[in-house]
């Protein structure tokens, strides 16, 4: 895995997660991504907008217009109540993994 | 909103969405640029990349696809139709034979529950009688001991003589016990069926009539329920319509109950046995199989063997079965139809076989530009994915030309099925025909674009090197175009055999001796009603008076009285099968009882059909009611009973144990089939017991024996106005009739290989063209280096040459393999007669050696220069 790549499957987790608080448009997600992560995560422009495409497909996030702080008509995201299910059982899962693998890790 | 609502949402709005999409993605590197990243990618790559996820990728490669598909083989239109022709009708005939497959073979039948409908058959095995027919009294048994059973409804065919109307005419009527159609399951089209106050003694007579003949001659009058019809002597309600079904074993115009029929009535026939006359029509029981329900049947046999030793003696090896009443239906058809689709089959092929070769021959042309495609990046994958789509864009088409074609020639074909099955009327081009077409033409492309999509290996580098085709594929291509080639010969040769064989068939079976001189004999049934004419003096007297009227009119030559016209009911007249025994020789009881066909002639009938007298002497008119009562037997009769003495004067009896003397011998008469021997028959003079039966005239006339119909037709009248005559016609023309399924088949299969032969020939010449057009420059040399023109035409058709022999060879092993399939249709010809092979091969070689010298005639023309310079 070269550097500020991604874990492969936890782009769409990371995702959902930023706009938890509130609706984002693209750019500022893969902005608050790498802030969040303290610069170590860098989002693609080819990966953020097939995994966004693939969302709206699953009914996850909606897109509504609104203006960009550079004053632009943009799509913001924002997750519906599937998509908080989908975070929430997203988070377990991962959570599940990384206990497996941090005790392997410690014990073996 | 579910998923896949939302991606049907995603495809209707595209265009909207992909807009916003790239709005988006373009802000996105607005904002990237503002802070002064340049890192984003191909925006066009990444946009594709995220459209994709819409999951409609496919379908827009499709429609890319077909766009430029279209356009490839409108640019081509030569090629375009003439695979599309080949195509379609290698479709055409499939779907047409199919839906006559599908409708008469597979489809269930329109009863209620039709796979447990069967038909019981009954046979005394050793003494050949394998269709007897049921009595009275063993109907009731079966109801009552066939345990696998779970209804039994009996059925016999009369026909009654319908007296309204103009004029008195003929209807073929099916008497049925009260439940038949309840056991098939049948609804009343109109009004109601029979129940059973109709079957009492005392009830009022009523009829159903059939579709056919409601529509026929009431024109579908709603009002026909209600309406009398005085048949013979009995005035008869309508009480119902039947719906179109299909009826076994032929189709009548009414039915009635069985209290109708005055035969049936008769005491005599209620409580004897050995009275066999009815079709018994049953139901297996939910859960029993034909297996079991045979199984069944032959317990009741032996019951019955054991209870009437007498009526089922062991000598004649009595059995009983049954079959399904589909198979029943279809029996006679199967083995044509089959061979008929599996002909259509080897037609569509050959066309494949073709289109792809014409492919293939094109693809040599379009190497630079699929090379050039490649080169911009497009995949293997997609490449073959464009050729594949512009195949089943062909066969597609040539799908719909193909149903074209077969809704047109359906017509002809249910006709000639209709001779062998009352299923035809089902035959239709319904949706099961049309999904078979549709994957029928689907298959084809793909089969046939495969050959070109996969047959090279798409040498790139080469093709845009040259400019041209690359060598490798140039040999590789004409190996794959020459075994295409050969196998369209092989294929043809095979029809071609086929058609030959039956056509031999026919030949041979027009050339069979009758044993009679039928022309200019009219033949005319004068079906007495026989509630009018009691008895055979009743009879005789009409016919005397007949004769009277008609005798000494100019243009009659002769006329005579017998029992039925040879070759007349369309193959379905049978034998009597009458059992025998000769005096003075001992019976024996384990031997087979011999039977015999019983015919009856007046004393004219012999000397009018031109009979010849082997020994003894022909029925005179003292052989009357009151002479002893004599017989006149087959030639073939006397082989098989006295093969080493003469039968005149020795004496034989039927059942009814009553001795009559053989006076005479005369030769064999055709009467069933031409495509069997002769069947031994007995002759019993109209003048005697029985002559009532001899109902069918024959009148030799001078000119075309149709200028005298009328004068019969008046005759008749003036004696009986209510007597019709029926089954008009000529010995020739029921002669010519009886060979008309042998014919219509041999036009039919020899349609097929004219069209295989034909899509083969253009195959031929196109892979020659081919040859010539790649070899132009090597000719050119060969010319300049001073090879003479026929030299170098030899060598061209020498190389056809070798494709047309090899396909031969290969078409006479397959043709010998196959054509056994065909022996049942066969007559007196067998599935490897020498000549038809080597006529076919002979036909064969020559329209393949002129299909190829056609266009390698073009080497003559080759300029040596011009051809040295091109390339």
């Amino acid at each position: 895995m070269a550097k500020n790549e991604m874990l492969p499957g936890t782009l769409g987790m990371l995702i959902l997660r930023v706009l938890q608080p509130g609706a984002l448009h693209g750019y500022a997600i893969a902005q608050r991504i790498h802030q969040l992560s303290n610069e170590l995560l860098q989002v693609e422009e080819g990966s953020l907008y097939p995994a966004l495409q693939r969302m709206l497909l699953k009914g996850w996030v909606l897109g509504d217009w609104g203006v960009s702080e550079t004053n632009r008509k943009v799509r913001f995201y924002r997750l519906t109540t599937a998509g908080r299910r989908q975070l929430q059982s997203e988070m377990n899962d991962f959570d599940r993994v990384l206990t497996g693998i941090q005790a392997v890790l410690e014990k073996a | 909103m579910s998923e896949f609502f939302r991606r049907i949402y995603f495809l209707l709005n595209r265009q909207r969405l992909e807009r916003e999409l790239a709005h988006d993605m373009a802000v996105h590197r607005e904002m990237m640029a503002s802070e002064g990243r340049k890192d984003f990618g191909n925006p066009t790559l990444l946009r594709e990349q995220s459209q994709e996820v819409w999951g409609w990728g496919w379908l827009e490669r499709l429609a890319q696809d077909v766009r430029y598909g279209l356009r490839i083989l409108r640019k081509n239109a030569g090629f375009t139709l003439v695979a599309i022709l080949a195509l379609g009708l290698g479709i055409g005939a499939n779907t047409a034979l199919f839906s006559v497959v599908y409708g008469v073979l597979l489809k269930p039948l329109p009863y209620a529950d039709g796979n447990q409908l069967v038909i019981l058959h009954q046979a005394f095995q050793k003494s050949g009688q394998n269709k007897m027919g049921f009595s009275v009294p063993e109907l009731q048994d079966y109801r009552h001991q066939a345990r696998s059973l779970s209804q039994v409804e009996e059925y016999h065919q009369m026909s009654f003589i319908l007296l309204d109307g103009h004029e008195p005419s003929q209807v073929r009527t099916g008497v049925v016990s009260a439940h038949f159609f309840d056991l098939l399951g049948i609804k009343p089209y109109l009004g109601r069926l029979f129940t059973d106050a109709d079957e009492t003694r005392s009830s009022d007579p009523v009829l159903v009539l059939s579709y056919g003949y409601w529509k026929k001659h009431y024109g579908g009058d709603p009002n026909i329920v209600g309406r009398h019809f005085r048949m013979n002597d009995k005035v008869h309600t309508v009480i119902g319509v039947l719906p179109p079904v299909p009826q076994y074993p032929r189709e009548n115009d009414v039915y009635m109950p069985t209290v109708a029929c005055p035969f049936r009535s008769d005491p005599m026939m209620q409580s004897d046995r050995n009275m066999h006359m009815m079709y018994a029509f049953a139901r297996l029981r939910p859960g029993q199989s034909l297996h079991s329900g045979n199984a069944d049947l032959a317990v009741v046999a032996s019951v019955f063997q054991r209870q009437y030793p007498e009526s089922y003696p062991a000598a004649r090896g009595f059995t009983s079965s049954m079959t399904g009443l589909r198979q029943q239906l279809t029996r006679d058809v199967r083995p044509m139809l089959l061979i008929l689709l599996g002909t259509a089959c080897l037609v569509l092929l050959i066309a494949c076989a073709n289109v792809a070769n014409l492919a293939l021959a094109r693809m040599m042309r379009r190497e630079t530009e699929l090379a050039v495609r490649a080169a911009l990046g497009a995949s293997r994958g997609r490449l073959v994915r464009q050729l594949l789509t512009e195949s089943t864009m062909l066969s597609l088409a040539g799908g719909v030309f193909g149903l074209l074609l077969a809704s047109n020639a359906l017509d002809l074909l249910v006709r000639f099925v209709a001779r062998y099955t009352t299923r035809a009327a089902e035959v239709s081009i319904s949706t099961p025909v049309l999904l078979f077409t549709l994957v029928v033409s689907v298959v084809t492309g793909l089969v046939f674009g495969s050959v070109p999509a996969f047959s090279q290996r798409l040498n790139l580098v080469n093709s845009l090197k040259e400019g041209s085709a690359s060598a490798t594929f140039r040999i590789d291509g004409n190996r794959l175009r020459n075994l295409l080639a050969m196998g369209q010969v092989a294929i043809s040769f095979v029809l071609l055999i086929g058609a030959g064989l039956m056509i031999r068939s026919f030949i041979r079976l027009q050339q069979v001796d009758p044993g009679y001189k039928g022309e200019n004999v009219l033949t005319v049934s004068v079906p007495l009603n026989f509630s009018k004419y009691k008895n055979d003096k009743d009879t005789l007297n009409f016919f005397v008076e007949l004769e009277q009227k008609l005798k000494g009119a100019p243009g009659v030559v002769g006329m005579a009285e017998y029992s039925g016209a040879p070759l007349a009911g369309r193959g379905l007249a049978q034998p009597s099968n009458a059992p025998f025994i000769i005096e003075n020789r001992p019976v024996d009881p384990q031997g087979a009882q011999p039977t015999v066909n019983v015919e009856y002639a007046s004393s004219e009938a012999f000397r009018l059909l031109g009979v010849p007298l082997i020994s003894g002497r022909y029925f005179t008119d003292h052989d009357n009611e009151n002479a002893p009562e004599v017989l006149i037997v087959s030639q073939s009769f006397a082989k098989h009973y006295f093969p080493n003495e003469d039968p005149v004067g020795k004496r034989i009896a039927g059942s009814d144990k009553k001795w009559s003397t053989i006076v005479g011998v005369v030769g064999d008469i055709k009467q069933f089939s031409l495509d069997r021997d002769a069947v031994d028959t007995a002759y019993v003079p109209s003048t005697q017991p029985g002559g009532m039966m001899a109902d069918t005239l024959l009148i030799r006339t001078a000119g075309d024996p149709w200028n005298y119909v009328s004068q019969v037709r008046k005759a008749v009248y003036s004696i009986d106005p209510e007597q019709p005559i029926t089954d008009v016609g000529t010995l020739d023309e029921l002669r010519n009739e009886s060979l008309t399924a042998t014919r219509l088949t041999s036009i039919l299969l020899a349609l097929f290989a004219a069209l295989a032969l034909a899509i083969a020939a253009t195959g031929l010449s196109g892979v020659t063209a081919l040859l010539v057009s790649q070899r132009t420059r090597e000719i050119g040399i060969r010319l300049a280096l001073g090879a003479q023109r026929s030299e170098v035409l030899r060598m061209v058709v020498q190389q056809s040459m070798r494709v047309i022999v090899l396909g031969l060879a290969a078409g006479i092993i397959c043709a010998l393999l196959a054509s056994r399939l065909m022996t049942a249709l066969l007559f007196r010809t067998a599935s490897t007669d020498p000549i038809t092979y080597v006529a076919v091969a002979l036909i064969l070689l020559f329209v393949a050696l002129v299909a190829s010298y056609i266009p390698a005639r073009r080497v003559t023309r080759v300029n040596p220069m011009i051809a040295l310079r091109s390339e």
